[in-house]
């Protein structure tokens, strides 16, 4: 009986008990069941490919420089809060009541990662140029006592021309001219 | 209880035994069968992710029922949330044409009058007489698991279902009643 009052409860209300648990709800759809299967199924991991993918460096240029530019803003802020001259570091501004953690810069660390020929281009005077693009990434790093670092990296792209040199460039031949 | 995950298996299983009183209870928190459905898989997701599961009888370990149930109760309060004016406009159909497009009951031929009248009685009941009854009856909970999937006490659940089949009692008259 699923009553917990049966005791109490008159012999007609018990039989509409009995007639109501008589009756079967309708079970759900296959539909149903699939979906909430197919929900339920733990994700796949995503399948591995041989891609090769380069590192966004031109998105994070802009990112880079913002953070660099707001690092560089704040240094210029300290140090005309403490009456100091430019260049002097932030952790060398005293401040009463506050521990000071002193952070020293550590030395520019410059890293190229690749070379790329961009093509020909012609410079101003249509003479044939050697257009390349340098990547690179700047390492700005300060360092506290307790052997903590702080570390900005700075994405850097630099282009260049270089004369064409002829007895090479006609062994290989002008592969394309590009005009900018 | 505890929030250990099981298999899906079991869950399938788990899901087969007990998804008609689920959808049952789907169907009388929302408006439409479609919405019950949603209501109900989401629930269930809700149910799986957070890895609500009870010891069964043989030991190995199952899905709460009890917890299965409160879930379906919230994902129909959020659902009637986001659609307030799209179950609004339901309502006003269904006032109109004076019918509901779910069937609640599965019954041989000769029952099938029989339960067509149960559950338009059913339906006339207020909603908080009609989730207590559809608890208690076929979802065949302890009025303390009502209590607690409905968040009312525990005597306000069992006056309800006292109160609920009295109503049922006046609607079907006593001479269907045998």
């Amino acid at each position: 009986m699923n009553s917990e009052f049966s005791d109490s409860m008159d012999p007609s209300l018990l039989q509409l008990e009995r007639e109501l648990q008589s009756l079967t709800p309708v079970a759900p759809g296959r539909d149903l069941l699939r979906s909430l299967q197919a929900r339920m199924e733990p994700a796949l991991p995503a399948h591995q490919t041989n891609k090769v993918t380069s590192f966004p460096w031109r998105r994070m240029v802009a990112p880079a420089a913002a953070a660099a530019a707001a690092v560089a803003v704040l240094n210029l802020e300290s140090d005309r809060r403490a009456g100091t001259s430019r260049g002097k570091s932030v952790a060398d501004i005293p401040d009463e009541g506050v521990p000071v953690i002193k952070w020293e810069p550590m030395p520019m660390r410059r890293e190229y990662r690749q070379l790329l020929d961009a093509g020909y281009v012609l410079n101003e005077n249509l003479q044939p140029m050697r257009h390349y693009v340098l990547d690179g990434m700047d390492q700005h790093e300060w360092r506290n006592g307790e052997n903590a670092s702080v570390r900005l990296l700075i994405p850097r792209q630099q282009r260049f021309l270089m004369p064409v040199q002829p007895e090479y460039e006609q062994r290989e031949g002008l592969q394309q001219v590009r005009f900018y | 209880m505890n929030t250990t995950s099981s298999p899906p298996a079991a869950w399938k299983q788990w899901f087969n035994n007990h998804g008609s009183r689920l959808l049952l209870f789907a169907r009388q928190q929302t408006r439409t069968s479609e919405d019950a459905e949603d209501v109900l898989q989401e629930a269930m997701l809700r149910l799986w992710k957070s890895g609500m599961i009870d010891e069964s009888e043989d030991g190995s370990n199952e899905p709460c029922l009890a917890a299965a149930f409160t879930q379906i109760r919230r994902s129909a309060i959020d659902q009637a949330r986001k659609n307030i004016r799209r179950a609004n406009r339901e309502t006003r159909a269904m006032e109109l044409d004076g019918t509901t497009d779910t069937v609640w009951f599965k019954d041989s031929l000769e029952q099938d009058e029989r339960s067509r009248q149960i559950e338009q009685a059913i339906q006339t009941l207020p909603d908080y007489y009609k989730e207590v009854i559809i608890l208690k009856i076929w979802g065949e909970l302890t009025f303390e698991q009502i209590a607690e999937t409905l968040d009312i006490p525990m005597n306000t659940a069992a006056s309800r279902y006292r109160y609920a089949l009295e109503r049922l009692r006046r609607t079907l008259t006593p001479a269907k009643l045998a």
